[in-house]
């Protein structure tokens, strides 16, 4: 236990340390990127993988709260510390309407409409020319401030990332290892049992869809800030399927899961560099057999118990929990 | 929290090779001058990428095979941005905070050149894009220069030429992207400015919309005498066959992103006296376009399009710059923000003081299935 927790402290002050020892913009940008991704991942898995509901436009919500933030940004004073929740709220609250008519739902169905609505929302920023600019995007985005200092470096903005992830990391931690996640899983598993134990789906479908909306928004005003310049192609059909990629990658209905296909998902294309024009084809053929030979993802499911109870207590029952592990995989 | 402390290691560990990795290909320059290309290799545009690393590459292989510059040679560098800005910010930051890369020819598609400007300029190194024309471009700094027109110059150009041949009631169709609509904004200023009327302002979703007969239905109803098209060339080519079709038989303008040989090869007879203004032209009689398509093609066995040109010449005014001004990023700055009258094969290049190129282009028509200087 000593040692774990030794290790435990060295890797937060690795990563509290990164751009000291990290000295090249370029890695510091990735890891930034990487974090950007955690919270698309994450706020994705509270839909896709703790709600089960198949959703296919997260990077709409993604786009909202960029949008949000950059026109918060350049056409009024306010500072960023109020324009980040503010994106946070009003993409949680497109969250809540896209939740309300899609909850009738369920299945292939649902993710057809989300990719609808993902769709509609690309074509209102290139259309919408008056607000958006249309396809010309929005440049000049200003950069946070704090006490009269200027967030100009990767480092400021690493920092920053660093704590958005930490608080997405930890609200959705606590959310879905509560009893609120446990009501979750059940609606996921079978509605009906679900609503005869007094669970309402409905209420606990929309918390979901909020609640991941609202996170995805937050990453997008942090990306709106950062990079500077948002257009409508930073949030295309395929950025939501990449981050879909990283939930099943790293494991559905799993906070470790999530963090993990986020940084591979990042990481792989990057270190694939070399191979030049086949570089998304090597990429592609990676998932591809990642998805052959380890179907629940790197941390998924089958570590569910680990995942609540902790490894004693995992260990302990093993005639039950191979029990129940059977039944899960008859369902 | 024992997966956190792993996931933490793991985290550190992947950083550390990155770390590891940059390093390494940092350390090996020294006997090469680097030059950094980003661009679309892969994706939407991938067609147009591989162009344009094609014609650096031959820009590079000239100058190595002529001795290189002050007997080093010339390495390119090239990173692929799929046309993503999300891809370009992590090129850009890869190859700006390299300082073996002595400068960025790239990147090719706008709002990639917009989401790399802050991070070149920040870093002080040129990139000089062959394919942005975007008005937006031209605020992006004073490390970003291009050697292709904004759409607004062509635009004006165009309208002009509209004017002179005395096209009075024009109809626009429109791509719906940044291009398209800068381009046709501009257009229809200038025309009504001339004295002119728009009749008809029409778009159409790039990729997606393959039945424009709605569209030119509705235009045909307000009889025009000349249809614009702000656009590329697969559009254009069946906008063309689909309006003799309907028997809407006007002549047609579009800008010089029209040029190549697809348009010809997918319109066929309906592109007869399209016109257009062209900044390379591969029959052109001059002798250093004669000179680049005849290496370009015994390279690639194919010819060169618009924008392997444009590249190419990008790759030289580099090569050049360091040549006279010495190869550090500052030198190349400084040159290229005084550089006049270059000639390259797309034209003779002035960079004004927000780094765009002011070129005459030359105007062209489509006829007996060739590209052809146009004459009244």
């Amino acid at each position: 236990m000593k040692s774990t927790r030794l290790l435990k402290i060295v890797a937060a002050l690795l990563i509290l340390a990164l751009p000291l020892w990290l000295r090249n913009e370029y890695m510091l940008h990735i890891a930034i990127s990487i974090g950007i991704y955690i919270m698309l991942a994450l706020s994705l898995n509270t839909i896709v993988g703790y709600a089960g509901q198949f959703a296919l436009g997260h990077a709409a919500f993604y786009g909202i709260g960029s949008y949000v933030t950059a026109l918060l940004l350049l056409n009024t004073d306010l500072s960023f510390w109020l324009v980040l929740p503010i994106a946070g709220l009003v993409t949680g609250l497109f969250g809540f309407i896209l939740g309300s008519p899609v909850i009738r739902l369920r299945g292939d169905y649902l993710g057809i409409v989300t990719l609808g609505f993902g769709e509609i929302i690309r074509l209102i920023f290139v259309n919408w020319v008056d607000v958006t600019r249309g396809p010309m995007g929005l440049p000049g985005i200003r950069s946070p401030e704090l006490f009269g200092y200027t967030f100009t470096s990767s480092a400021d903005f690493y920092y920053l990332v660093l704590v958005l992830v930490a608080i997405t990391v930890l609200v959705i931690y606590r959310v879905v290892h509560s009893g609120m996640g446990l009501s979750l899983l059940t609606v996921r598993e079978d509605e009906v049992v679900a609503e005869s134990i007094g669970i309402r789906p409905t209420k606990y479908k929309l918390i979901a869809f909020t609640m991941g909306a609202l996170f995805a928004g937050v990453a997008g005003a942090f990306y709106a800030t950062y990079i500077s310049f948002i257009s409508p192609d930073s949030f295309l059909y395929t950025d939501s399927v990449m981050i879909l990629a990283m939930v099943v990658l790293g494991g559905m209905a799993s906070v470790t899961g999530s963090i993990l296909g986020a940084i591979v998902l990042v990481v792989t294309p990057e270190l694939l560099r070399f191979a030049s024009d086949y570089r998304m084809m090597l990429v592609g053929l990676a998932i591809v057999l990642m998805m052959v030979f380890k179907p629940q993802g790197f941390w998924g499911e089958s570590r569910r118990k680990r995942n609540f109870y902790g490894k004693e207590l995992a260990d302990k029952p093993q005639k039950s929990a191979a029990a129940v592990s059977d039944s899960n995989s008859a369902t | 929290m024992k997966k956190m402390m792993t996931l933490l290691a793991a985290f550190s560990l992947i950083a550390g090779v990155l770390t590891g990795c940059g390093n390494s290909s940092g350390g090996s320059g020294g006997d090469t001058l680097k030059i950094g290309l980003a661009a679309p290799l892969s994706g939407a545009s991938a067609q147009d990428g591989q162009a344009i690393k094609k014609g650096a590459e031959l820009a590079v292989k000239l100058a190595n095979d002529a001795g290189g510059v002050n007997g080093k040679k010339i390495e390119l560098v090239a990173e692929d941005d799929k046309t993503d800005p999300k891809e370009a910010a992590i090129v850009a930051n890869k190859l700006a905070t390299d300082s073996s890369i002595l400068a960025v020819v790239g990147h090719f598609n706008s709002s990639a050149t917009l989401a790399g400007a802050p991070i070149y300029n920040k870093n002080k190194v040129v990139e000089i894009s062959p394919g942005s024309s975007s008005p937006a471009v031209t605020d992006a700094g004073p490390y970003t220069f291009r050697v292709i027109t904004t759409d607004a110059y062509q635009g004006e150009y165009v309208a002009k030429w509209t004017a002179e041949e005395g096209f009075k009631k024009v109809a626009v169709i429109y791509e719906n992207t940044d291009y398209g609509l800068g381009l046709a904004d501009v257009y229809k200023k200038a025309v009504e400015a001339n004295g002119g009327q728009v009749v008809a302002m029409e778009s159409y979703i790039l990729g997606q919309t393959k039945d424009f007969s709605p569209i030119l239905t509705k235009i045909k109803q307000q009889n025009p005498d000349l249809l614009f098209v702000g656009g590329l060339y697969n559009e254009a080519a069946l906008i063309a066959k689909q309006s003799k079709t309907l028997g809407l038989n006007v002549p047609f303008m579009g800008v010089d992103a029209l040029y190549s040989n697809a348009l010809i090869d997918l319109g066929g007879d309906a592109v007869e006296g399209f016109m257009l203004p062209g900044f390379f032209n591969s029959s052109s009689e001059k002798e250093n376009v004669k000179a680049f398509v005849k290496s370009y093609e015994e390279a690639y066995k194919e010819s060169p399009s618009t924008y392997a040109a444009y590249a190419f010449d990008a790759t030289q005014i580099l090569i050049k710059a360091m040549k006279e001004k010495g190869a550090d990023r500052q030198s190349i700055a400084d040159y290229l923000t005084t550089l006049k009258g270059y000639e390259g094969v797309t034209g003779v290049h002035d960079f004004d003081e927000n780094g765009d190129v002011m070129k005459e282009p030359e105007k062209l028509i489509v006829k007996d299935g060739k590209f052809q200087s146009y004459t009244k």
